[in-house]
């Protein structure tokens, strides 16, 4: 077998047909392909993008978790933790033998709560926030002198 | 560039577009002959990489890999064809001569064109193992990752691959 070609004498070896083999590397891809190829890079890239933004939210979560943490116990280390009002029963300064117990502003409950307790031993008139009496409330204290 | 590319930077993509894709395209072209079929499979080889690079542990280089994928891509669409018979004339049937433009380089070679139509009668693996130690100039140990293959195997098929195109050359020659 004898075949020419531009390359010099083709003769049906292996080396001929590797040769062959190798030259079919010249054929080019069609032009618009690389485009079409780099076109579908962004929006590929920032769906890969966000999805490592959400992989990092959990680790600035976290942080911002931490400070806030710390900010809390310090406040609490600095304030003092807050207490329920019948903890903590103060001498009432009207009289030196009753009691009424702290109105908090940080607690829930209501200065009416304090005057309906039964085992006080004297009473005063409890006081809302705003200062105004509550007289009515306090007369139905079976133990009030 | 594995770290680049992990962290979506869009110049690691574009380096890997161009470094690659018109090899990949080869092979796929080879593989499927098909020009508008190798296209197809071409951005999909780019879409499956960039969909799995959080995955790919680099534990071959990103030639291989993107190789692999292709070869893979290869693969399923040859069983899907066995199932779908519409899809008989899409892979390794078409008529060469009325292909795109790619393939119109090499069929103007009388000689290549001969190479071209003997290498039909070559099996999937076979095309595969040629275009991948000669036109891509894989080692045997780099083909043995794309195709899972103990390497000292590989260079057995393609001695044998070599040699049965060499006769299907000389046999189109002579008809």
């Amino acid at each position: 077998m004898n075949m020419d070609s531009r390359n010099g004498r083709d003769d049906g070896s292996l080396e001929w047909v590797e040769q062959r083999l190798r030259a079919l590397s010249a054929v080019e891809p069609p032009r618009g392909l690389k485009e079409t190829l780099l076109a579908g890079v962004p929006c590929r890239v920032t769906g890969e993008a966000r999805l490592g933004r959400i992989w990092r939210w959990p680790m600035a979560t976290g942080w911002a978790a931490v400070a806030a943490t710390v900010v809390v116990l310090c406040g609490i280390l600095w304030f003092g933790a807050p207490t329920r009002p019948s903890a903590s029963p103060a001498p009432d300064a009207n009289s030196g033998l009753g009691w009424v117990l702290a109105a908090s502003h940080g607690s829930v409950l209501s200065p009416e709560a304090n005057a309906l307790d039964s085992n006080s031993v004297g009473w005063v008139p409890a006081t809302d926030y705003n200062g105004v009496h509550l007289p009515d409330i306090n007369a139905l204290d079976s133990n009030s002198f | 560039m594995l770290k680049a590319l992990r962290e979506g930077r869009r110049e690691a993509y574009e380096d890997v577009i161009e470094a690659h894709y018109a090899s990949i395209y080869r092979l796929l072209l080879f593989l499927t002959r098909d020009a508008s079929l190798a296209e197809d499979m071409t951005q999909e080889v780019f879409a499956s990489a960039w969909g799995a690079i959080q995955g790919f542990r680099g534990d071959a280089s990103v030639k291989t890999w993107l190789r692999r994928i292709a070869y893979n891509l290869f693969v399923d669409a040859q069983r899907r064809r066995k199932r779908d018979e519409s899809l008989a004339g899409k892979l390794g049937e078409g008529d060469p001569g009325a292909a795109a433009d790619p393939l119109s380089q090499i069929m103007t070679d009388e000689h290549l064109g001969r190479m071209y139509r003997a290498m039909d009668d070559l099996d999937g693996e076979e095309r595969a193992v040629l275009l991948l130690h000669y036109l891509d100039g894989l080692s045997y140990e780099e083909m043995a990752r794309v195709l899972h293959r103990p390497s000292g195997s590989l260079k057995w098929i393609v001695h044998q691959a070599l040699e049965r195109l060499r006769t299907l050359v000389i046999g189109k020659a002579e008809s």
